[in-house]
């Protein structure tokens, strides 16, 4: 690990500023920008409106919980992606890359598909945290903490190709005739045509996991210097896995239920943001879910803007901003450790 | 020669032809498609059905699943018809490989085109039945097909109200479609038509809830189970149509063309009515 540059802490409350204010504008874009072509000021006044006119419901009950979303699930892939990277202490530690998203979508498919969430809503949120926590303990018990980035990135194969072929099989076997079309939105992610009851079902969750992945910021400082130095700093190493794992399992997993697995958002943002908080983890987080947000609503515009008929998915999105990034790394590291 | 065994000859040979003409009724016939499965299966005769798509005994897409039960079944594929030994294929405008494939083969297939009319209903129930030998049962059907709609022309016809069909994953029914085509016999102007929507196109959420309609037709509330259907039941859907009555047609009463869309069109006749007394 290269040792911390001294960052003054002015720079990194004005990254937070730069990172805020961006992030306002992606979430105006947001609420701005679709078929309906409503000017950002009569979007503005819709946005407040208590009368239930046509703008009112495009903004508040299209637009708005579709923003909300992509805020929300941004931030949690970008915070989960800066976490994991930083406990494991490996680059390539993602939500997507290693399977926790994938495993979290075949736990959604199957309460969808099969009825569950047609008599009992929650469990759509449930299914996806039970799903990503399985993908999170195998990832933990396969990889385990100092396993080698190799390792790492084989498993992630492993446990995502699984998920995937379960969720295509589960997508086939479901009684319905756009099932097996599905497949696309589970493998890619996309916040169209989402509404506030996905929104309420997921946000509490993505929230929780979030609070609880941001109260790490010290103890993942203390862990960049090494195992031993964190515990003798006083950092309850069970306790920081534990707080990782849960949070990660109810964020991603609340996410993805709504939203498919999205890729790439937790690798790239806290790769592109790491040069300015100085490779503090404490820093490094709340910067990467202002990141996440910022980069997912972002892209969601993009697709809305780029797309004839039938919308692009998010995922192809950032896919073909994160893909070049990771290759980057891949070039990176071979020149590093090989 | 003399001349009288040649006339003879002549009618002999045009026996054996006019024979081998009625022997030309299939025997073993094989449907590879929903549409044709159905229109098989009312207008042949049991024995002459080899066999059907394995749709055809599906309830949720075909009118006849309980019928269908009694007949092989068949998934398109080349290797399984082969072994069923048709003598007459029926398929769908969009052939699938391996009906190319049975065609290189020189079996007999018969490609039946996508009614988009209630006419084109009418054709396909006589090309089906011309092509099995069963032409008289053919022309009985289109004769009652044409009674139970002549029973339910509209009288009024000046006011139509406008009705949209907004069904899974957002998409609409427009210009050239059988559904259009029964909405307008059904005495309703279809808004997807009005905005020059050709086919089944997905038209966004945000244009429709600007649009002035007086009724909707959607997937049912009960069909969750897909996110295909969660775009029809989108609350801002609701929210803007709240008072617009609304109306679900299965789809399997007219995504195939046959006389069973009767019934969808018995059903929107009445819902048209239902509509015009409430807005009086």
């Amino acid at each position: 690990m290269k040792p911390d540059r001294v960052i003054p802490t002015v720079r990194y409350s004005s990254l937070l500023a730069l990172l805020t204010v961006l992030t306002v504008i992606a979430f105006v874009c947001s609420l701005s920008i679709g078929p309906a072509g409503i000017k950002t000021v009569d979007m503005l006044y819709a946005l407040f409106s208590v009368e239930p006119g046509t703008a009112a419901i495009i903004v508040q009950e299209i637009r708005l919980p579709r923003a909300l979303l992509g805020l929300l699930i941004g931030a949690t892939l970008g915070l989960c992606g800066a976490a994991m990277q930083g406990y494991v202490r490996n680059p390539l530690a993602e939500p997507g890359l290693i399977g926790v998203s994938a495993s979290a979508a075949l736990g959604a498919v199957v309460t969808i598909y099969f009825g569950l969430s047609a008599i009992f809503v929650w469990s759509l949120p449930l299914g996806g945290m039970l799903g990503a926590g399985i993908g999170v303990a195998v990832m933990m018990v396969i990889a385990g903490r100092k396993s080698s980035t190799l390792t790492l990135i084989l498993a992630g194969v492993a446990v995502s190709t699984m998920a995937g072929a379960l969720t295509s099989l589960a997508l086939n076997l479901a009684p319905n005739p756009f099932s097996s079309l599905e497949i696309v939105f589970w493998l890619l992610g996309s916040l169209a045509n989402r509404s506030f009851e996905h929104f309420w079902l997921a946000a509490p969750f993505m929230i929780a996991g979030m609070f609880l992945v941001l109260t790490l910021g010290r103890a993942l400082d203390s862990l960049s210097l090494g195992e031993d130095t964190a515990s003798t700093l006083g950092i309850d190493l069970r306790s920081v896995r534990l707080k990782i794992i849960l949070g990660v399992t109810a964020s991603v997993g609340a996410a993805t239920a709504v939203a498919g697995a999205i890729g790439f958002v937790g690798l790239v943002v806290p790769h592109l943001i790491r040069p300015f908080v100085g490779h503090r983890p404490s820093h490094l987080l709340p910067a990467s879910a202002l990141g996440g947000a910022c980069l997912l609503l972002f892209s969601d515009v993009a697709v809305r803007i780029l797309s004839i008929g039938i919308e692009l998915k998010l995922g192809v999105f950032t896919a073909l901003i994160g893909s070049p990034i990771f290759l980057w790394l891949v070039l990176r590291m071979r020149n590093q450790y090989l | 020669m003399r001349p009288e065994r040649s006339v003879i000859g002549l009618f002999v040979l045009f026996l054996a032809a006019s024979s081998a003409l009625a022997e030309q009724k299939p025997e073993r016939v094989a449907s590879t498609h929903l549409c044709t499965d159905q229109l098989l299966m009312l207008l042949a005769e049991p024995r002459q059905i080899a066999s059907l798509s394995h749709f055809a005994s599906n309830s949720s897409m075909s009118m006849m699943a309980d019928a269908a039960e009694l007949y092989p079944v068949n998934h398109g594929l080349a290797e399984e018809l082969v072994l069923q030994k048709p003598d007459l294929i029926l398929t769908s405008q969009f052939g699938s490989p391996s009906i190319l494939i049975l065609k290189s083969l020189d079996y007999r297939v018969l490609s039946i085109p996508v009614a988009l009319t209630l006419d084109d209903i009418r054709k396909n129930i006589m090309t089906v039945a011309e092509a099995i030998g069963e032409s008289d049962r053919g022309q009985i059907l289109v004769k009652q097909f044409d009674d139970e709609i002549n029973e339910m022309i509209v009288a009024d016809e000046v006011r139509r109200p406008t009705m949209l069909i907004y069904e899974a994953n957002g998409y609409t029914t427009g210009e050239q479609t059988l559904r259009s085509d029964i909405l307008e016999i059904a005495g309703f102007s279809n808004l997807a038509t009005q905005l020059g929507i050709p086919n089944d196109q997905y038209l966004p959420l945000e244009i429709l809830v600007g649009q002035p309609l007086d009724a909707l037709m959607t997937a049912s509330d009960n069909e969750r189970n897909a996110l295909a259907y969660e775009v029809p039941n989108h609350p801002a859907l609701r929210n803007a149509f709240e008072n617009v009555p609304r109306i679900n047609i299965p789809g399997k009463m007219w995504i195939c063309g046959t006389p069973f869309v009767t019934e969808a069109l018995r059903q929107l006749v009445n819902f048209r009515n239902e509509v015009l007394a409430q807005s009086l």
